[in-house]
């Protein structure tokens, strides 16, 4: 149910598996989705969050709290007072901290990212799931992903003829 | 939650959450190079890199990198500023000739026509890649001295194709030819 509390606009968000998260609006209106839900007056009670369960729920929650455009009591930005430079180093160290997490986790979060259209939070874990596969061999890829590969040898000698200079 | 999902969400393979359009979402920050090489991971992840619906997010080699340089006869000039060259500026690579003619590019790919000596009229087409520093000559039916351009998207496929048109003298329609290199 949408509330007030110390003047901030709250906003309920619930899990398929229960659990509900109060949170400001301008937290949760860091996901574009919930955004439009809002905006398109959709949002007077509860928003379900289907598909994300709620561990995956909390952690975005902490991401758009940390990453949400802050105002201190006098209503100035946070910015203003703190230089803009040191606040991005702050949460670049904040960011590789929340990502350090298990690749199911991981996998999850780009998921809840993508479908809660969280730009910044679906480029830092799209973005650190690249760097972790960039330089591995193609066998260290498929274990990650749990790929199989499906070429036959003669099938996987071709395309890898045809993208040799990739390799070099 | 009840405990038998989880359990069931416990043994299912995690990067089954990784649909299609998520793929696509991560694969899009990679380099064009990087991406070639994940292209031998499986047939779905070449499926999905090689689709044409899926170019426009993708990165494409002509579209990451700026102009490299423009061509004084034999000689490449570097216009790009800053950073090594990505090509020896005098094309050592290239076989002895006396002579280039640069007919087309496309997509990263130069085809020319390579006289070899300068008291012959005679000339092979060739195709060559300057980043690769590799170069193929086509087969000898293509040396005359017709229209020959050339045709290669790198994201569609490896394989680039020479259309050659000959043009009929008596109804000036012109006739073609292709040729699609292995």
């Amino acid at each position: 149910m949408a509330t007030r509390e110390a003047g901030k606009k709250m906003i309920m968000l619930k899990s398929p598996d229960g659990m509900e998260f109060e949170v400001e609006e301008a937290v949760a209106m860091e996901s574009q989705t919930i955004r439009k839900m809002i905006e398109d007056d959709c949002a007077d009670t509860a928003i379900l969050i289907p598909n994300i369960n709620s561990k995956i729920l909390s952690r975005v929650i902490e991401y758009c709290n940390k990453h949400v455009p802050t105002t201190g009591a006098t209503g100035a930005a946070a910015s203003d007072t703190v230089a803009p430079a040191a606040l991005a180093e702050d949460l670049k160290i904040w960011d590789a901290e929340f990502i350090k997490v298990n690749r199911a986790t991981r996998f999850d979060l780009i998921q809840a990212a993508s479908y809660l259209n969280i730009k910044g939070l679906l480029d830092l874990t799209s973005q650190t799931t690249i760097d972790t596969i960039s330089d591995n061999s193609l066998e260290e890829i498929r274990s990650f992903l749990s790929t199989k590969n499906d070429y036959l040898p003669e099938e996987e000698q071709t395309i890898r003829r045809e993208n040799q200079w990739a390799f070099q | 939650m009840a405990d038998g999902s989880k359990d069931t969400s416990r043994r299912r393979n995690p990067a089954d959450k990784l649909t299609e359009d998520l793929l696509i979402e991560i694969l899009s920050r990679v380099p064009y190079r990087s991406l070639c090489r994940f292209k031998c991971v499986s047939k779905r992840w070449c499926g999905t890199i090689s689709h044409p619906h899926n170019r426009k997010v993708l990165p494409q080699y002509h579209l990451q990198h700026p102009v490299t340089g423009c061509f004084l006869g034999r000689h490449l000039a570097h216009v790009s500023a800053g950073g090594r060259p990505r090509i020896r500026p005098s094309l050592p690579f290239l076989p002895d000739c006396h002579q280039f003619h640069l007919l087309d590019s496309c997509n990263g790919l130069l085809l020319c026509r390579r006289f070899e000596t300068a008291d012959s009229w005679e000339f092979d087409y060739v195709v060559w890649n300057p980043a690769t520093e590799k170069w193929v000559v086509l087969p000898s039916f293509f040396g005359n001295w017709q229209t020959a351009r050339l045709g290669f998207d790198p994201a569609v496929s490896s394989h680039f194709h020479v259309f050659h048109f000959l043009e009929h003298e008596i109804d000036g329609y012109p006739d073609g030819d292709d040729y699609e290199s292995d």
